[in-house]
């Protein structure tokens, strides 16, 4: 479970963090007019987002397993609430460069959740793989 | 005659921003559907899982995938919305 833990982690940095970067360096050197100044704060967003799921899933684990559905549940509503309100305050706040923020947003918004998605479908395969190999040694004895 | 009454709507139309309502009413039907869409997924996968706990990790995993797929198209649908406002 620590494994699964810290390799979404890396996956997070990685593919958040890099893409990121790449991403702000695509925009700052070969659109300039479309890079907008709160641009860093969408992967710094999403990366405290995933540190968040991470500190709670750890915690749960402790508890029980199967809590942890439910609060990952809970976790992805509360993201999908933080993140349209994060939309709401922008648009009608800031206003600088709405479209840009608003398709970047989204595009780091769907990047968030297949790695989200990805981490827990291989945390129920390792789950139902324990179980398995729990039935098996308790048929033995 | 019917080009200057088409003309004449058309400005009626954009001055009542007729279009920012037909874009936020369709961004309010993608969030309906995608509402009921997890829903019937929630409601389906609970009943899956009282007919068979045994399978309850599998359709878990299912259930989390398709919810997955709604929720990035229930956000796409807010993002049009406020790109449309």
């Amino acid at each position: 479970m620590k494994r699964l833990r810290r390799n979404f982690f890396l996956q997070l940095l990685a593919i958040i963090g890099g893409g990121g970067i790449i991403g702000g360096v695509i925009l700052y050197d070969l659109l300039p007019s479309e890079y907008f100044i709160w641009y860093p704060w969408i992967p710094l967003f999403y990366i405290t987002m995933g540190i968040m799921l991470i500190a709670i899933l750890k915690y749960c684990e402790k508890q029980s397993n199967q809590m942890m559905l439910n609060i990952y549940l809970l976790t992805r509503v509360l993201k999908l609430f933080l993140t349209i309100i994060l939309m709401i305050l922008y648009v009608f706040y800031v206003e600088d460069h709405r479209e840009s923020f608003l398709l970047t947003i989204g595009i780091f918004y769907i990047v968030y959740l297949i790695l989200e998605t990805k981490f827990f479908f291989t945390f129920e395969k390792s789950l139902k793989k324990m179980k398995q190999t729990d039935d098996k040694f308790n048929k033995q004895d | 005659m019917l080009s200057t009454i088409l003309a004449i709507l058309l400005q009626v139309a954009a001055g009542a921003g007729l279009g920012k309502l037909g874009a936020t009413i369709g961004a309010g039907i993608a969030v309906i559907g995608a509402g009921i869409g997890i829903g019937k997924i929630g409601g389906s996968a609970m009943e899956a899982i009282a007919r068979q706990p045994e399978s309850a990790g599998d359709i878990r995993m299912n259930m989390i995938i398709i919810a997955a797929l709604v929720e990035g198209v229930a956000l796409f649908a807010v993002v049009v919305c406020f790109l449309a406002l």
